[in-house]
């Protein structure tokens, strides 16, 4: 018999290891994939629908008697296929070292990757409750669901703060391995395992071999030498070396290379600008050779904004002189605040300022190319001051996508700065001033500030001016300037995402591509979806069909929960900066809020779990949370308030969350005499599955946040009406 | 500018020319319609089917479907062209751009693309206009004759084939070629080599010099990265030579994957063997684009590597491209070692030619010149 002690363990333990592995596997296959909002919600939506998934087949099948056999030769089965699959997965796409992966490839190598070790944990949960259920006679779903989201509390906090940063990636996934095989022996109950032990033990070894597997995907770093790797609070970080190059990638995705063999030309363009230069503001770490050229001027003072300290130890740790020297130089001061914030704040008589952040692909880089931060700056700085960046473009072409990419951060330029010039080419530099007589693009002034400046260059001479600046080239921008139908990117729309996403897709197959733009030519498709669930509502309550009833409130908690975690991660880094740091924070608000609001529906007895006070409860907390998001949009500068507001609002989203979940539980328990697991769990994480896919890719780029509120406002409908016509059913 | 050889080409104010061409340019019009030319090479099969015979691929091409390019269709059986006078990127380049070192130092070349290739490499520089379809890019209205005139008018001497494949766009560059000649426009056609035997030898005689991407020396890297064949495109520059023609070889150097001693040895070997030791071979450093973003920029050790091992291979003229101010941009003279063109990124900064030989040993240096 289990003690109260070990059912409390179970349930937590199951928490605390499912979603270290879920920490583990995101941040292993991102550093594959490359950081991208399409990489992580698709990881993240794969999980969730295969844990579901698992949960189910448990359900249906894995826990009668006879049956178990046949899903353990599935699991097995699946397991070879997935062991077996892993370090080929390259082979298998064709994949080269090096090459970059589309939305096809991610999502079949997520599969491979994570169906195993999701169906086999959302099979455990199952196994978890029924464990529970036969040693206790409380409503176990809701008592296990509780409990696992301590776990997961615990392990969010323990991964991120402590594994992940003092160890590395494997040996965490070993760590894991050994919990879970420790508690299952110990503490559950042997003959309601899922599989026999044996075989249990055997998937579980798969499991941890997959962890170490995992590590042959450093085939994308095959031939070069890897120098380094670390976690930062912000980042994964990796030096390469080839032949004397060094390259940086973060997050799996290249950063810069070092030496550079061509010179910085935008950092030239923009220093061309003017006569007497003292200072330059840099948002964003750069690679040496970029500060080397501006140390190429006289006196001049460098600030640079940069969060993550670590990156700069690791960068002067690691790479070969005389980069250290040109971090070290004593011209440059560095500022380890959030730059968004620290920059609008110090108001400094800067003569530059440089964005050396490369392309807004997520909410934390996007901050930089908004309405909202150019704003800013404009009223911050000095009329003349000269603010540059460069974005990723096309030697020859200006089609249309980058023409709509291009012009939704142009047009958020032009609320800021009233002067502003771009020069086309593989990269688009942008140069904007306040000053009308700042800019110029003449060959000759240019020439004449780099001979007054005495500037020494390779290759940024007459010749290459005469051909990168001359009319018909700068004319290729002339669909930017002009381009109306292009939405200004804001913090509260970052219509940026779509677009970057559309680029990203056109070098796959066409139908990544297609897929993205059907939905922009059929934006009211997006608004169908949202509501959608009332549509499927008004058939339950016609038919007054109760059982689908209890489903459906937990396909709405998994779907609320999921959108709106994501929702606040966006929104802070949005408002607020790098999540990274107070990702535990938040996410542990979310799983203490979801462990408290799933532990008010416990508290019922009999039949009150129909009374009208869950009702008005559930209703309270759905309407706070409704408003906090209203506010959250409304208090763009109040950087405090917003903080607490995402806070409280993490906790009091997880509460509903939680509630509504537990609620569906404990009430179905009490109609019908049993509990259904699997189909809770698998409705939960379909919902949470889904909501991934729709809020990240479509409905925040394409339609901004305000299509959260609504559909917030519209899932929490459907709650009302079911919970007050069918379930109540008065 | 003149060149060493003292050849007639007009000096070349990219600023000023650039001007003038924007304005005569944007007096073209875009255009959404497609061009409906007949193919040139192409087998009628059964029924309304086709095969294409450009390029070793021979797409068999149903009813209203197109070839692996993109930019041809089978209409009723009949085999078009759909980009035939329809440029969708065009610019005026410095021939060192191309490259080509030993065609006309320090001229210009006016360069054209229309859409589409008969390869997928993953590193493409020009994915943008070579990996789509003509449908999806913006083109102009730019017949032969316009091209023509628009060299006149600025002083242009060379027209270049160039940025996407243009095997592709073969009538529309055939075309033009015929109507440059007459007017003495020189035509240089830069290309991946994926061509047939027949079609290269028809377009051999209207050029005036041909650079080739030798992508790799390995059947496995072409399979892999490029999605060609090796063997055709070693046939084509073996024809080329053979013809007289003036070919100067590109090999995109990629960090580790074509870089091997082993392959850079071979292949230089090859050159020498079946081509000619006076061929040059520009070993250029690859920057991490479409597909292959993640793989390093080429280090300029590699790029030494492949240079020495060209050197000791025996072959005459090679060169390290995409590395400004570098010394092996520069052409030395083969006899006696001295410096002959100075090149600093696209500029010329000293030629020491007399009528094509050094000027100080007077060993000839095979090139165009004049």
């Amino acid at each position: 018999m289990l003690t109260r002690y070990d059912l409390f363990i179970l349930p937590f333990l199951y928490g605390f290891v499912t979603l270290g592995y879920q920490i583990l596997y995101v941040r292993r296959l991102v550093s594959i994939f490359g950081s991208s909002e399409i990489g992580y919600t698709l990881i993240i939506t794969i999980w969730l629908f295969f844990t579901g998934l698992g949960a189910y087949m448990a359900e249906k099948t894995g826990i009668r008697r006879g049956s178990r056999y046949i899903s353990v030769a599935i699991y097995g089965l699946v397991a070879v296929v997935f062991y077996g699959a892993i370090p080929r997965l390259y082979d298998i796409w064709n994949l080269q070292p090096g090459e970059v992966t589309g939305l096809l490839t991610m999502a079949a190598t997520s599969v491979l990757a994570l169906v195993i070790l999701c169906l086999f944990s959302g099979a455990l949960f199952v196994g978890i409750v029924r464990t529970v259920s036969a040693h206790s006679r409380i409503t176990s779903l809701s008592f296990v669901y509780v409990v696992e989201s301590l776990g997961s509390l615990a392990g969010g906090v323990a991964l991120t703060f402590v594994c992940l940063t003092l160890i590395p990636d494997r040996y965490t996934a070993l760590v894991l391995f050994l919990l879970i095989v420790a508690f299952m022996f110990v503490k559950m109950d042997k003959k309601l395992l899922l599989m026999p032990p044996r075989v249990t033990v055997g998937v579980m070894c798969v499991f941890a071999g997959v962890a170490f597997a995992l590590g042959q995907f450093g085939h994308q770093y095959e031939n070069q030498e890897v120098v380094a790797q670390t976690n930062t609070a912000y980042q994964h970080l990796t030096l390469t070396e080839y032949e004397s190059q060094y390259t940086l990638y973060s997050d799996g995705l290249s950063f810069f290379s070092y030496p550079q063999v061509q010179e910085a030309e935008e950092i030239h363009l923009t220093m061309w600008q003017k006569e007497e230069i003292e200072n330059i503001a840099m948002i964003g770490i750069c690679p040496p050779d970029k500060i080397a050229e501006i140390l190429k001027y006289e006196n001049v003072r460098i600030d640079i904004y940069e969060n993550d300290r670590t990156l700069l130890e690791f960068l002067v740790k690691h790479l070969p002189e005389p980069a250290g020297q040109y971090y070290a130089n004593p011209q440059i001061k560095y500022d380890w605040g959030d730059p968004y914030i620290d920059i609008t704040k110090n108001g400094q008589d800067y003569d530059f300022v440089i964005i050396n952040i490369s392309n807004p692909t997520d909410a934390v880089s996007n901050r930089y190319f908004t309405v909202d931060f150019f704003e800013h700056l404009s009223t911050r700085l000095p009329e003349d001051c000269v603010l540059s960046f460069s974005l990723p473009g096309r030697t020859h072409l200006l089609g249309r996508d980058l023409q709509e990419f291009l012009g939704t951060i142009y047009n958020a330029l032009r609320t800021g700065f009233n002067n502003i010039k771009i020069i086309p080419g593989d990269d688009y530099i942008f140069l904007a001033s306040n000053d009308s007589s700042m800019i110029d693009l003449d060959v000759n002034a240019l020439l004449a500030a780099k001979e007054k400046n005495q500037i020494q260059t390779t290759s940024v001479d007459s010749v290459y001016l005469s051909y990168r600046l001359n009319e018909f080239n700068l004319l290729k921008a002339q669909p930017i300037y002009n381009n109306e139908l292009s939405a200004a990117n804001t913090v509260s729309r970052p219509v940026v995402y779509y677009y970057n996403s559309i680029l990203w897709a056109s070098r796959f197959s066409g139908l990544e591509e297609a897929v993205l733009k059907f939905w922009k030519e059929n934006k009211y498709l997006i608004y169908i979806l949202l509501f959608l669930p009332l549509i499927s509502l008004l058939n339950l309550v016609k038919r007054s069909v109760h059982r689908p009833a209890y489903f459906s409130i937990c396909f709405l908690a998994g779907f609320s929960g999921i959108t709106m975690e994501m929702s606040l991660l966006i929104l802070y880094q949005s408002h607020l900066g790098n999540v990274y740091s107070q990702i535990g924070l938040l996410i542990g608000l979310f799983m203490v809020g979801m462990a408290l609001g799933g532990a008010l529906p416990l508290r019922s007895k009999g039949t009150t779990i129909f009374m009208k006070k869950w009702f008005y409860l559930g209703a309270a907390i759905g309407v706070v949370v409704l408003f906090g998001l209203a506010m959250i949009t409304r208090l763009e500068g109040h950087q405090f308030l917003n903080y607490l507001l995402i806070l409280g609002l993490s906790f009091l989203s997880g509460g509903f969350s939680g509630y509504l979940f537990n609620y569906a539980a404990v009430s179905y328990k009490h109609k019908y005499g049993a509990e259904a697991p699997g189909r809770f769990y698998l409705a939960d994480l379909l919902g949470a599955s889904l909501a991934g896919v729709f809020i990240s890719v479509l409905f925040i780029p394409l339609i901004g946040f305000g299509s959260i509120l609504a559909l917030f406002f519209v899932l929490y409908l459907v709650y009302v009406i079911l919970h007050r016509f069918v379930i109540i059913g008065v | 500018m003149a060149c060493g050889a003292g050849c007639a080409c007009l000096p070349f104010n990219p600023v000023e020319n650039g001007l003038a061409l924007f304005q005569n340019a944007y007096a073209l019009e875009t255009t959404d319609t497609l061009s409906h030319v007949k193919a040139m090479y192409y087998k009628k099969l059964e029924g309304t089917a086709i095969e294409c015979e450009l390029c070793p691929r021979h797409c068999l091409v149903t009813d209203l479907e197109r070839g692996y390019c993109g930019v041809r269709e089978n209409q009723g059986g009949e085999y078009y062209t759909l980009v035939h006078s329809r440029a969708c990127a065009m610019n005026i380049d410095p021939i060192e751009k191309k490259p080509l070192f030993h065609f006309h130092p320090g001229t210009a070349a006016f360069s054209i693309a229309t859409a589409g290739c008969n390869v997928n490499c993953k590193f493409c520089q020009n994915w943008d206009i070579s990996q789509v379809r003509p449908e999806q890019v913006t083109n102009v209205e730019l017949p032969p004759d316009e091209i023509v005139r628009i060299c006149q008018a600025r002083s242009v001497p060379t027209v270049a084939y160039t940025y996407s494949e243009p095997i592709v766009f073969y009538e529309y560059m055939h075309d033009t070629c015929v109507e440059g000649r007459k007017f003495g426009i020189k035509n240089v056609m830069i290309t991946g080599g994926y061509i047939e035997k027949e079609p290269l030898k028809k377009i051999i005689p209207l050029m005036d010099a041909i650079k080739v991407d030798l992508k790799s020396y390995s059947q496995q890297y072409y399979e892999d990265v490029v999605n060609g064949e090796l063997q055709p495109v070693l046939d084509a520059l073996k024809i080329i030579h053979d013809d007289g023609m003036w070919l100067e070889l590109v090999y995109l150097v990629v960090p580790t994957m074509n870089d091997s001693t082993k392959e850079l040895t071979d292949l230089c070997r090859w050159v020498k063997t079946n081509l000619s030791d006076h061929v040059p071979i520009h070993f250029t450093r690859f920057h991490p684009t479409y597909l292959m973003t993640n793989l390093p920029p080429t280090p300029v050790k590699t790029l030494e590597k492949a240079y020495d091992i060209a050197r000791q291979s025996g072959l005459k003229f090679p060169y390290i491209g995409n590395v400004p101010g570098h010394s092996a941009e520069h052409t030395y003279c083969p006899g006696c070692g001295e410096l002959l063109i100075e090149r600093l990124g696209f500029r010329i900064n000293k030629i020491n030619l007399k009528d094509g030989m050094c000027g100080k040993c007077g060993t000839h240096i095979p090139g165009v010149w004049s």
